[in-house]
């Protein structure tokens, strides 16, 4: 029986409906999707990469979901105290909105970081809420091995000449 | 097709076709493919991009030796070019050069822009099921529905998910033994033998009791 192949997970990818999960090998990065119950697998070879992109964002879907849900809580707490229910009991209502508002902060404050992997036939995108030197480090791994990969064959068998 | 600089018509690719902005999904040509601060021109917005310039696949085209029977095929595009393979959707013969293989059979030029304008083009993907997420929700469906005696049902088949969850495991290089897969397998455990308690203490009862 031949080893698997080792592969490292290098980071996440979650949608409202999908889950990605990138992990690095050897030859590339292979991009492993779930949906319902079909896990669905796809690479990006390093020697077909031809962009790798960095960015940072905030992320307009997760804001606009999170304060809709936010401002939720505070008008049902609102309401609840405008129609005599007791402050603690509105109090508690909107208490729940609490840590959703600290999620908005923290995303308004640190944003994500984005790694874009293009290649040729198909690509791979990786994103880093907290681990911002991570993503740095992947980002330059990435272009590390697919420069590694695409050194034309005179570039690695030349022997570098003594200055 | 976005054309670089001036063009602000939104081109977003619906099926892979190349380098796209990671920012809004606009398709970027070949002038927009570089190394350095790229800004939109879609978005204007910014983003940090390395550029590569990946040597096209080798092709080793063979010439052909004749045309007569018991020699080789000739490609049906390029006379001079021995065949390699077979077009999967007309048959005609192709040489290495009219191969448009992206990893999900042989199609020539014709047929794949046909297919590909489709839509109908299969994935490159390769799928599989997950049977670790199968293994998951047969168990949790079966702490559930415990008290409705199929606790135990729902117990062997989340096993018998972790059996093959723990194959595939293997297969790609991941420990078959995680400690959600012992959690998993504790529960399934634990529907079996609490629901099989249930079932004969019910049994028991009905029979045995008097």
């Amino acid at each position: 029986m031949t080893a698997a192949p080792k592969r490292t997970l290098l980071g996440t990818e979650s949608g409202i409906a999908t889950r990605q999960r990138v992990y690095e090998t050897e030859e590339g990065v292979i991009v492993e999707s779930t949906d319902q119950y079909e896990l669905s697998r796809k690479s990006v070879l390093f020697e077909d990469i031809v962009l790798v992109t960095y960015h940072r964002e905030i992320g307009l879907t997760y804001m606009i979901v999170l304060t809709a849900i936010e401002f939720t809580f505070l008008a049902i707490a609102g309401i609840s105290y405008a129609n005599g229910a007791p402050l603690g009991a509105a109090a508690a209502i909107a208490s729940i909105a609490l840590p959703i508002l600290i999620a908005i902060i923290i995303r308004a404050v640190m944003k994500v970081d984005v790694v874009s992997i293009f290649g040729r036939r198909s690509h791979a995108k990786i994103h880093y809420s907290f681990r911002k030197r991570r993503a740095r480090e992947v980002y330059g791994r990435i272009c590390h091995q697919a420069r590694q990969a695409q050194r034309v064959p005179e570039e690695i068998s030349q022997p570098q000449s003594a200055e | 097709m976005l054309s670089p600089a001036t063009s602000r018509q939104r081109d977003i690719a619906v099926q892979y076709e190349g380098p796209q902005c990671p920012r809004c999904g606009a398709r970027l040509t070949t002038d927009w493919i570089r190394t350095g601060t790229i800004i939109c021109p879609d978005c204007d917005r910014p983003f940090e991009a390395t550029a590569f310039n990946p040597a096209p696949p080798k092709l080793h085209v063979a010439e052909a030796v004749g045309t007569t029977v018991g020699e080789t095929n000739a490609c049906a595009n390029h006379a001079r070019n021995a065949a390699t393979t077979n077009c999967a959707r007309c048959g005609l013969f192709i040489c290495a050069l009219c191969d448009m293989n992206i990893g999900t059979g042989s199609y020539c030029p014709a047929c794949f822009e046909r297919i590909r304008s489709d839509g109908s083009l299969p994935t490159v993907a390769k799928k599989t099921r997950d049977y670790s997420a199968m293994a998951r929700v047969s168990a949790i469906v079966g702490l559930l529905f415990v008290v409705a005696f199929v606790g135990p049902l729902f117990g062997i088949l989340s096993l018998y998910y972790q059996s093959k969850a723990r194959k595939q495991r293997r297969e790609i290089g991941e420990d078959p033994w995680s400690a959600g897969m012992v959690f998993v397998m504790l529960l399934a455990i634990l529907e079996i033998v609490g629901g099989g308690a249930m079932i004969a203490f019910l049994l028991y009862g009905l029979f045995f009791s008097k």
